[in-house]
Order: C-alpha cells, then sequence, then structure tokens
C-alpha cells in the first residue's frame, strides 16, 4: 500500500508552533459525596507536527485529559490553549467549531455510524461542515484508497473486520484536514498485530501531513521505539510521573 | 443532516416499521372515524341536499328538516306573489307506520310533494322515475332501506295510516340519519298517510328566478309571514345537522376516538424515536464529539420525525382509501374529503414533530465526552 501523501486530501502544517498547550490543569469529579481529583496541575506542551503519546493505566487521567484537550471537557482549575485559543473561554458552540475544525478524533470503539457505508461514515465531518454530498462522498473515497479500503467504500462497516473499522475512523479522523489528531486507545479493540499496523497507519499519515498526533494509550508495544520528535509521558493518579523525547 | 437521519433511521427496520404502524394507525382513524362522522351527519340534511329549493320556508322554531312543525298551506300564495319567486310549493314531511305483510310495523318518515311540480321529491331512483308517484297509491322507497320493509318488489303493496300503498320504484342512497326508512309520495297522499289536514304543509320549498336576490326574497317572506322563518338550503342543511350535534353529543363521541388514535400515534412515535435516541446515544455523542452543534443533532431528530409522519401519513391514506372502498355503504357512508385528509396529514406531522422533543431533550444532555469512556 502505498503511503505518499496526497496533498489534495491531507495538507500539511505549515509553521511549527504550540498546538497544544497546557499549564496547570487539575479535574475533579464528584459522585455523592465522594469527589476523585483525575487530574492535578497538570501541565505540558504539544508543538504543532508533533506525536504525544499517553501512556499509563487505567484511571490515571490520561483519557480526561484527552478529553479536555478534545475540548469536550473544561478544567476546574488551570488554562489550555488549542491552536493558540484558550479552550476554556469559548462557549459551547465554539468549541464543537473547534472540534469540527482543527480537530479529528480515533476513539476506542470507533463509533462508526450504523446504516452508513464506510464512504459516508467518513464523510460525515464534512456534512456536518455543510460540504454537498458529492463532493464530500468523493473526499471520502480517496481518502479510503488511501488507508487501503478502496473497493470498501460503499460497503456496511457491520460487515466489516475489526481492523477495517479502524482504519474507516482514522479516515474519519483526517477527512476535514484537522490540524491536531486525537487517538483514544486507537488499538485496544485490535490484536497485536492489526494494532501495530494501524498505529503505523495513522502516524505515517499524520507525519505525512504534518499533523499533530495525541495519542492515549496503555499498550506499551504501540509506542515508537525511536520516537523521533515524538513525546512520550506517562501518567499515574492525575499526574505527569515521567516524560522523554 | 436529511441524508445522515434518513439513513440511521433506515438502519433499524425494526423502528422503523413499528414507528410507521403508528402513524398508520392514526392516520387511518382520524380519516376513518372523520369519514364515517362526515357521512353520517351528512344525512341529517339529505333531504334538503336533495330537494333542490332554493329557500326553505317554515315554522318559526323550525331546527331539523325530519322535525318540523305544521304550518297552514295556504300562506303559499302570499310566497308566490313575492318579486324573484320563480316557483313555491308545500311540502309535507311526518313521521308513520308502515304496517307489513308479516304484521310487523315499521316507523316510517313520510315526504309528500307537489304532484304537478314534484319539487322536492326523490330524484335519484335506481328503479322506476319519480313521476311514477302520481299514480294511485304511489310511493317510493331506498334499495338501502327495503329489508325493513320485507323487501317489497315494485307493484307490490303496503299498509301506511291504514291507508293502501303501492311499490313503484326505488331512489338509491337516500337513507335518512335516522333508521327511520323515507317513503316518498305526493303531498296529498302524504297527509293522508300522516292524518293530517289537507290544509297544512310541513314546509314550502321556493325557487328563486336567476335574477332574483335572496335576501330580498327571505325578507320579503318573513314580512309576510311573521310566524315562519326562512333558510336558505345550506342554512337549514347545517341547523339539521347542528341539531343532532347538540342534543346526541355524536361529535364528542367520534372525536374522542379521533383524539384516542392521535395520542396512541404520539406515543407510539415519541416511545419509538426515544428508543431509537437511547440505542444510539453513542452515536449521537459521537455526532457532537466531531463537531456537530446541537442545531445540526435537533435537525437529524426532525428529521427522522418528519421522514415518519411524510410515509406514515401516505401509507394512512392508502389504506383509508381501500377500507373506503370495502367499508362504506349508502347505510354508513365513509364520506372523506380533502381538507379531512390533508388535515390529518397536518395534525399527524405535527403531532411527530411533538414526539421528537422527548428524544431531543434527552439527545441534549448527552455528553460528548461519552465516547472516551
Amino acid at each position: 500500500m502505498s503511503l505518499a501523501t496526497d496533498t489534495s486530501i491531507i495538507k500539511p502544517a505549515s509553521a511549527r508552533a504550540h498546538a497544544v498547550q497546557v499549564v496547570g490543569v487539575s479535574k475533579s469529579y464528584t459522585r455523592g459525596s465522594a469527589t476523585t481529583r483525575v487530574l492535578q496541575s497538570v501541565s505540558l506542551t504539544v508543538e504543532q507536527g508533533q506525536g504525544l503519546f499517553l501512556l499509563g493505566p487505567s484511571g490515571s487521567g490520561k483519557t480526561t485529559l484527552m478529553s479536555i484537550i478534545g475540548c469536550l471537557l473544561t478544567p476546574d482549575d488551570g488554562r489550555v490553549e488549542v491552536l493558540g485559543r484558550d479552550i476554556t473561554r469559548l462557549s459551547m458552540h465554539e468549541r464543537a467549531d473547534l472540534r469540527r475544525r482543527e480537530l479529528g478524533f480515533v476513539f476506542q470503539r470507533f463509533h462508526l455510524i450504523r446504516g452508513l457505508t464506510a464512504a459516508e461514515n467518513v464523510a460525515v465531518p464534512l456534512r456536518l461542515d455543510g460540504v454537498d454530498e458529492h463532493s464530500a462522498h468523493q473526499r471520502a473515497v480517496r481518502l479510503l484508497e488511501r488507508v487501503g479500503l478502496a473497493d470498501k467504500a460503499n460497503e456496511s462497516p457491520r460487515r466489516m473486520s475489526v481492523g477495517q473499522c479502524q482504519r474507516i475512523a482514522v479516515a474519519r479522523a483526517l477527512i476535514a484536514d484537522p490540524k491536531i489528531v486525537l487517538a483514544d486507545e486507537p488499538t485496544a479493540s485490535l490484536d497485536a498485530e492489526s494494532g501495530q499496523q494501524a498505529m503505523r497507519l495513522l502516524r505515517e499519515i499524520t507525519v505525512e501531513a504534518g499533523k499533530t498526533l495525541v495519542v492515549v494509550t496503555h499498550d506499551h508495544r504501540i509506542v515508537p521505539a525511536d520516537g523521533g520528535t515524538d513525546r512520550i509521558v506517562a501518567m499515574d493518579s492525575g499526574r505527569l510521573v515521567e516524560a522523554a523525547v | 443532516m436529511d441524508t445522515l437521519a434518513v439513513k440511521m433511521l433506515l438502519a433499524d427496520r425494526g423502528k422503523l416499521a413499528m414507528a410507521l404502524v403508528g402513524v398508520v394507525f392514526a392516520v387511518v382513524l382520524v380519516n376513518v372515524q372523520g369519514g364515517l362522522f362526515i357521512g353520517l351527519i351528512s344525512k341529517a340534511s339529505l333531504l334538503i341536499d336533495q330537494g333542490g329549493a332554493d329557500i326553505w320556508v317554515g315554522h318559526l322554531k323550525m331546527n331539523n328538516v325530519d322535525f318540523p312543525h305544521d304550518i297552514p298551506r295556504r300562506w303559499v300564495h302570499r310566497i308566490r306573489s313575492i318579486e324573484g319567486v320563480e316557483q313555491a310549493e308545500p311540502y309535507v314531511v311526518g313521521h308513520t307506520v308502515m304496517t307489513l305483510p308479516s304484521g310487523g310495523f315499521e316507523q316510517v318518515l313520510v315526504v309528500g310533494s307537489d304532484s304537478t311540480s314534484l319539487l322536492g321529491t326523490a330524484v335519484s331512483l335506481a328503479v322506476g322515475e319519480a313521476e311514477s308517484i302520481r299514480s294511485p297509491d304511489a310511493i317510493l322507497l331506498d334499495t338501502g332501506d327495503l329489508d325493513k320493509v320485507e323487501n317489497p318488489q315494485i307493484g307490490d303493496l303496503r299498509e301506511i295510516g291504514q291507508r293502501r300503498a303501492r311499490v313503484v320504484g326505488f331512489t338509491q342512497g337516500i337513507l335518512g340519519f335516522l333508521v327511520t326508512p323515507y317513503v316518498f309520495t305526493t303531498i296529498d297522499r302524504a297527509s293522508a298517510y300522516l292524518n293530517k289536514p289537507t290544509d297544512q304543509a310541513s314546509y314550502f320549498l321556493v325557487r328563486l328566478s336567476d335574477s332574483a336576490d335572496t335576501a330580498f326574497v327571505r325578507r320579503s317572506i318573513e314580512a309576510r309571514l311573521p310566524d315562519a322563518t326562512t333558510m336558505t338550503g345550506d342554512e337549514y342543511g347545517r341547523a339539521s345537522v347542528d341539531y343532532w350535534l347538540r342534543r346526541t353529543g355524536i361529535g364528542l363521541s367520534f372525536g374522542a376516538a379521533t383524539g384516542l388514535g392521535l395520542i396512541v400515534g404520539l406515543v407510539v412515535v415519541g416511545q419509538t424515536l426515544y428508543a431509537s435516541v437511547l440505542d444510539r446515544v453513542h452515536e449521537y455523542a459521537t455526532l457532537k464529539a466531531i463537531g456537530a452543534s446541537e442545531a445540526q443533532v435537533r435537525a437529524v431528530v426532525l428529521c427522522q420525525a418528519l421522514m415518519l409522519a411524510l410515509v406514515g401519513s401516505a401509507l394512512g391514506l392508502l389504506v383509508v382509501g381501500l377500507v373506503q372502498a370495502v367499508a362504506s355503504t349508502p347505510r354508513a357512508p365513509m364520506t372523506v374529503p380533502w381538507s379531512v385528509s390533508i388535515g390529518s396529514c397536518v395534525l399527524v406531522i405535527a403531532i411527530c414533530l411533538v414526539a421528537s422533543l422527548a428524544p431531543y431533550l434527552k439527545l441534549r444532555r448527552v455528553d460528548p465526552a461519552l465516547v472516551l469512556q
């Protein structure tokens, strides 16, 4: 499969700057009378085009941190800038706009929409952004070709393997040409080999296009041994406990 | 969002079918109940509708064509001399008993028309001619009522008000609001059947010339006959319908059944959409997570509700057409005007949109962060 960058589909980011800046972020959840602090004064920075791998056991706060970076949650304290915008000051509507235009998500369980074909699933972010059905479909098909599913464009994901569904999810995350791709346990549903393939594909496409990639995982095997410019950060009990470049 | 909404709905055929059944049920119930109601209540003015008179003149308190109060027949001359009146004839309507060959009896409503003009007599005949009532003892019966009077043939005799009556023809579809059969004959014979003095009439039927001013003629009649009142055919038809509506509560009865159908439709559609949303919480959360606005999520649910309403209404009207073709009879006519069909569809669309409110409120609370948990 050729992994050459199709610049008409995914445009490379131009300059290297902060993609994400997290400063002193804390977050607690209250359930009944019990309050759990899931993030405690976390600070980190991700440069544009950089890959960040957030490692840690369940309950370490990595998914909460990703949810905050992904504008899905707001922190209790601290400041979070995504592409230079302080997301704690954005309205719900503005955060939805930011997610639609600048962020791409790959979910652990893919969350593809039943009833839609592979191409239609991939095209959803474009349709949400007002792109007409025909253009959105064409772009989706081209991106599916890019992830090796050209012949599956008009098939239902329900009849596909988990690995194929993951690739559809990756294509959906990239279709709207986001500057940042957020992947939550992207290999958790895959076997070791498929997981590594999927991760390799995701990283290659994002590197080629200069996208920032933030990956939350507990699977050390998918973390690149030689990360290059990628950052690998470990979390435990709501704190960053280890960081390596 | 429309394509997305439709495809999401189509993805779950079972729920879609259930919701459509609910909508079809509501549309069919509204139209069938409405059609039966209109068909039934329109029979209250049947005598007026087929009478062909422009103005009905009757007792000051006349309120139902089937229950007149006598007025002097001689008043007709005062009407005939009014400018614009082309024709004015006395008309007799009254209840009596027909004795049957088996010894049984049947209450009948005798209608007597002027024997020369035949104004107000039945014009829609299945067998025979209207003019044949001029022959001795002649009466017309309706084909829909023949079983009640022991299925007479042409030429058969019956006894009405202890006088002989010979069947000379059959009308078609002239069945009154009451179960009482109409018997059409001449005015003098009707008076005899009803044991009514021949100087009395129930109404005067008035036909106007083309250039006549209806309001002027009515004012003139009422001025000359202070103990009488006038109504146009339409007015008296509505008055007769109102009589039954007010006194029987029939409208409430049909309305309650129709309302029940709408409520059932509302509940089924609402429940189905709600269940669909619950079933797809993660998909809606995904849409929100990847940037769908509240308006877009709302549009998905509204679009689905609208689609259910439109498809369900179309299927429902199809079923109504079939039911009408199979079940509508002269005795229980199902008259479904376009206004009722269109009105029911508009109502059902509104109901479906209202039904989408509960699932939408649920969706508003769906946290997009759910997809990362």
